[in-house]
This record gives C-alpha cells, structure tokens and sequence, in this order.
C-alpha cells in the first residue's frame, strides 16, 4: 500500500502524463505554414555574397535544407 | 535535388544549406566540397535560423517572396510540393498580382522591366494624390527603394570582402537599372570610383585568377597542388582581400 505522500506524488506523476498529450498537440513543433521567421546570421554564410539575414533574401523564393555531415 | 533547383532556378530561388548535426563551419565546408556540392549560388552555414519541424534530417522549409513560410517538415514527406511552389512562383512572378491595386501597375511594369527612375517617378505622382491609391503608391516605392539599397548593400560587401569581379558585374547591373534616378546613380558612382581605385587594380588581377583556380576546386574537390596553388596565390598578392579568399580555400583543398 501507498504511504500519503507517495500517493500524492503518483497522483502528481498521473496528472502530468494525462497533460502530456494536449501540450503535444497545442505546442508547435517548428515553424508553421504562414509564419514569418526573422533571423540575422552571426557569422556570413558561405557564397552569401553580403547577404546576412532572411529579410535580406525577401523577393526570391527561399528554400532552407537543413542536413547533416554524418 | 536542392543544388539542380538552384542552378534552374538561378536568382529566383535562393538555396541555404544548414548543416544541423553540430559540426564546425571547416568541416561542413570540406564535406560539401568533398562531394563537389559547390559552384551554385546556393549558401552554406552551421547556424540555424530556426527549427523547421522536421523530424530527423534531411528536413526543408520554404518561404515565399515575402518571407512566408510556406511548407516546413521532412525532406521526405514534402516530396514533389517543393517544386509545385516553385513552379508556381516562376509563372506568377511576371504577372501584375491581382491582390494589388490597379493604379500601380504601370509602376509595377516599369519596375519589372528595370526601369527604378520610371517606376519612382510615376509613384510619387500617385503618391502626392493621397487616398488608398496614395498609401499603397507610397508601400510600393519603399519596396523598390528597399531592393535597390539591398543591391547596393551587397556591391559594398563584395568590394570589402575580395569579390570585385562579381562587384563589377552587380553594378553595372543595377548603374542600368537606377539611370536618371539622381541620387541611386550617385551611389553608383561612388561604387565605381571605389572599384575604379588604383588599390582595387591588385584585387581585381587576383580575382581573376582566383576565379579559375576555385571552379576547378568545386569541379574536382580537394586537392593538394591546387591547394598549393591556392597558397602561391595568396603569396603573389599579400594583404589583399582575395588572398584571404585564397587561404582559406587552401586549407580546404588540403
């Protein structure tokens, strides 16, 4: 048997499962169709040709390919 | 498929690759020359500009003209959509769009065409008879304004930083584009002085031959004579801006 306070903590730990699933589907996973990214690079990109921030590439289509070396 | 679409696609469609898996700008600039992924216009950074939702890699976001997103996840999953929007795009783009007000579309025209004094010009007019006509006259004139600074902003870059041939070029480009608008072309001609400057005569020597021995780099990958090359090139114009360039491909050609 369940002493109080372990009672109370699995309680608690249940709660938190059961919320799981509504903070899944409200937090957004990355960016969204509609949404307007504003980002400024620290360092220049490769062959940016000055070209620095995203609002720098605004009337040209823009595709981000994110990849990986390994 | 990203690298053929920016070659296809050319200044419509810009391309950034972002390396995610946390490896050091060097090493992801190695790794893309190794497998000759360079000689687009496409960019290359290990900074990401923001989570694109994805799970795993490789994952994609495109944004519109306006910066929009329009599409965001899994390579895998976005497939074929890509270039529909692409597609899409490269029609619509010589089109007056049908969202904007109808007043403006001789402007818009000239714009197209290249004609920043014409389309300025006409905008002012239309400005000074305020309204809505006004309003939207005024939001398209600090649209072309804006993309004319951009250009110039980008001419600068490329003078300071050892791209003076690609400098040139890009200002006689828009020298054509801004003519009889008094004070861009006074910009321009700033530029031209600047480039003209008997100090820029050594960057523009080493930009030449810079440039015949960096397309044979992305055509072949790494490779130590080039790489020597690359350093007896740095060693023939010390303290130029295109030596920088040419040091640093040579650590990378090694």
């Amino acid at each position: 048997m369940l002493t109080p306070i372990r009672s109370l903590f699995a309680a608690a730990a249940v709660g938190a499962l059961a919320l799981l699933p509504s903070l899944a589907a409200t937090a957004p996973a990355g960016v969204q169709p509609g949404d307007q990214p504003e980002y400024s690079w620290r360092s220049p990109l490769v062959n940016s040709m000055g070209k620095s921030s995203l609002a720098d590439l605004q009337g040209s289509m823009v595709l981000v390919e994110f990849w990986g070396t390994r | 498929m990203a690298i053929k679409m920016q070659a296809e696609y050319g200044d419509a469609l810009q391309v950034i690759f972002v390396e995610s898996q946390g490896a050091k700008p060097e090493a992801a600039e190695r790794f893309a020359l190794e497998r000759k992924w360079f000689g687009t216009q496409a960019m290359w950074t290990t900074e990401r500009p923001f989570d694109s939702g994805g799970r795993g890699l490789p994952a994609a976001t495109l944004l519109d003209a306006n910066g929009a997103v329009l599409l965001s996840g899994s390579s895998s999953m976005l497939g074929g959509k890509i270039e529909d929007h692409i597609e899409d795009f490269m029609k619509s783009r010589k089109k007056f769009p049908k969202a904007m007000n109808k007043d403006l579309k001789k402007a818009w025209t000239f714009a197209q065409k290249g004609k920043v004094a014409d389309a300025l010009e006409e905008l002012a007019e239309l400005e000074a008879e305020g309204g809505e006509t006004g309003a939207d006259a005024s939001e398209l004139r600090a649209s072309i304004e804006a993309k004319v600074e951009s250009r110039l902003k980008a001419i600068t870059w490329m003078l300071d930083n050892g791209y003076p041939i690609d400098a040139s070029e890009e200002l006689e480009a828009l020298t054509d584009d801004v003519d009889e608008h008094e004070a861009f072309s006074a910009r321009c001609s700033e530029l031209v002085a600047k480039l003209e400057a008997e100090e820029m005569a050594d960057e523009l020597k080493a930009a030449a031959a810079l440039a015949k021995l960096q397309e044979k780099l992305f055509a072949d990958g790494p490779d130590e004579k080039l790489a020597k090359k690359l350093t007896k090139l740095a060693g023939d114009y010390p303290g130029s801006k295109v030596a920088a360039r040419a040091t640093h491909l040579a650590s990378l050609a090694k």
